[in-house]
């Protein structure tokens, strides 16, 4: 397998009956962050759990650090540091109890490390976590997860329902880490601003179908909102369009190549797109399709 | 694995208080069972019984004998509460983290084989103790009987937790209670069937010397038989700790 991914999945199957993720295949190059980005319930966590072969899957193959994950993932996990939206940690444990447990799990442990990310997040050691804020619990898990020496981290939703100072706070951890050249990170949220700030791939995942990867600049520099007025809407290229929203005001159009379209449309405003503008329209837009489809039986 | 393991007794360490409570209650009662048998009231009520007739200076002891060794089950039975640390787990939502570490899902079943077995054994060492403070105090006992007494309860109780965790892989937290009582149930079972005939004695021909048979032979069977329960607890395990993997590996080690 190629060593230039970290993790890789190729066709992978996942049928819970009332979700499926439906072949989903992309690769997270090594050094990198790749932001994995769908709205709540699109097959994120779904996802990652297969990844950390914590669920079965039902086909495709999942490769991490170049190994397939079906030939033993447990070895490869004193590699990977983990990160949850919720805490996982027992209320009653203090960080001093979590190290304990922690050396004896993993072989390189570093407790000298995880002391120092207590200070460095001011976390008190002899506190029980239960009594932790939000931040604190997530802090603690960062914390864990970056004291064992990890070269990958793979994290889910990790700064959901934190306030913007936290966030930040924690984006800046996450940027020391990439500082090693072998570090990656694989990093779910539906908070598009925080991976706009630290991503260097995007995954976009929605219901349970990747509709869109790549290098983020590359993603962000080539879609583009294209503004006209609603009677001109059916002059747009539909090669061109990924969705269309109309208002009063007029359309606000998602393209997918921004150059193209303000050579084709010089009168037409063309406008840079967010990873959330982009998020939003291609949700829209399969929305829209599975409508007409559903419609068309 | 080991991790494992020292998170599950951190898990305990919350009951630690109860249990102390029940071993100090225990001896306590014991030892004034003791002190009240050879001196006190129960002397002088059994010294009455003896002179009416109503029974004999033997059957006394037989008694005594018997709440004492019963009473050995306590320290064992309360060592550990198999059921309480997988819904712990759940609670807290533990299987997130565990899937993130490095352990194979035969080696997180393996640690609560591990946590059962040393929590039977801190029951047991406790019980050794308390035997031979009683054993110096009285002669109700012989310390034999304690021994074997202790294996007995040990063997049985491993028993048991081996039922649990095994239904908590097949079943998951959601039927937590159950997975208490089922192995219990079983006990019962067994007990019935290997006492049927006693049973239809008591109930058709209203023989009741056969309640004293019946718990005379359950008696002998603990104080003298105890290698028997050892080598069935130790069949349970090698049958119950592959079925236990297979169950966890289907769940991805998830109760």
């Amino acid at each position: 397998m190629d060593d230039s991914y970290v993790i890789e999945l190729k066709n992978v199957k996942k049928d819970y009956g009332d979700f499926v993720l439906d072949n989903v295949s992309f690769c997270v190059p090594t050094g990198s962050v790749c932001g994995f980005i769908g709205q709540n319930g699109a097959g994120k966590t779904t996802t990652i759990q297969i990844i950390l072969d914590a669920i079965k899957r039902d086909g495709g193959e999942v490769y991490v650090f170049g190994k397939n994950i079906d030939d033993g993932m447990a070895a490869l996990k004193e590699d990977i540091g983990v990160v949850f939206d919720e805490m996982g940690f027992h209320d009653f444990l203090t960080p001093k109890q979590i190290n304990t447990v922690m050396k004896n799990i993993y072989q390189n442990w570093d407790e000298n490390a995880f002391f120092d990310y207590l200070k460095k997040f001011s976390l008190p050691s002899k506190k029980e976590c239960g009594k932790f804020s939000r931040g604190m619990r997530m802090k603690l898990q960062i914390a864990t997860a970056m004291s064992h020496k990890a070269k990958l981290l793979i994290m889910d939703e990790p700064t959901s329902g934190l306030d913007p100072i936290v966030r930040n706070e924690i984006i800046q951890i996450f940027r020391e880490f990439v500082i090693e050249e072998d570090h990656s990170i694989l990093l779910s949220s539906h908070i598009t601003t925080d991976l706009e700030k630290i991503a260097d791939e995007v995954v976009f995942i929605d219901a349970g179908k990747i509709v869109l990867s790549g290098n983020k600049d590359e993603i962000i520099e080539k879609h583009g909102i294209l503004r006209c007025k609603k009677d001109e809407v059916k002059e747009i290229s539909k090669s061109l369009i990924v969705d269309v929203d109309v208002s009063s005001m007029g359309a606000e159009i998602l393209v997918n190549d921004k150059k193209a379209a303000s050579k084709l449309y010089p009168g037409m405003v063309t406008d840079e797109a967010g990873l959330e503008q982009i998020m939003i329209h291609y949700v829209n837009s399969s929305k829209a399709i599975s409508i007409s489809e559903n419609s068309g039986r | 694995m080991k991790g494992l393991i020292i998170k599950d007794f951190y898990c305990m360490k919350k009951q630690f208080m109860n249990y102390v409570a029940i071993i100090i209650g225990l001896v306590v009662t014991t030892i004034m069972f003791v002190l009240s048998f050879n001196y006190g009231n129960i002397y002088i009520s059994r010294m009455d019984m003896i002179a009416d007739g109503q029974a004999t200076l033997a059957d006394t002891i037989e008694v005594a004998n018997r709440i004492m060794i019963f009473l050995m089950m306590l320290p064992i039975a309360c060592a550990g509460d198999l059921d309480g640390l997988f819904r712990a787990d759940n609670q807290a939502g533990f299987y997130k983290i565990a899937a993130g570490l490095p352990v194979t899902t035969a080696k997180r079943v393996a640690s609560r084989f591990i946590t059962a077995l040393m929590f039977v054994a801190v029951g047991a060492v406790i019980d050794i103790v308390i035997s031979l403070i009683l054993s110096m105090l009285t002669d109700i006992v012989k310390f034999s009987e304690f021994a074997n007494t202790i294996i007995s309860f040990s063997s049985l109780m491993f028993i048991y937790g081996s039922v649990v965790i095994l239904l908590m892989y097949v079943f998951g937290t959601k039927v937590s209670g159950y997975a208490g009582i089922i192995p219990f149930l079983i006990v019962v079972a067994g007990l019935v069937i290997a006492g049927f005939d006693g049973i239809k004695r008591l109930l058709v021909y209203e023989d009741d010397t056969v309640i004293r048979q019946y718990f005379n032979s359950i008696h002998t069977f603990i104080t003298s038989r105890s290698y028997v329960l050892l080598i069935a607890a130790i069949i349970t395990f090698g049958i119950i700790f592959p079925l236990s993997i297979f169950f966890a590996d289907r769940k991805k080690g998830v109760a």
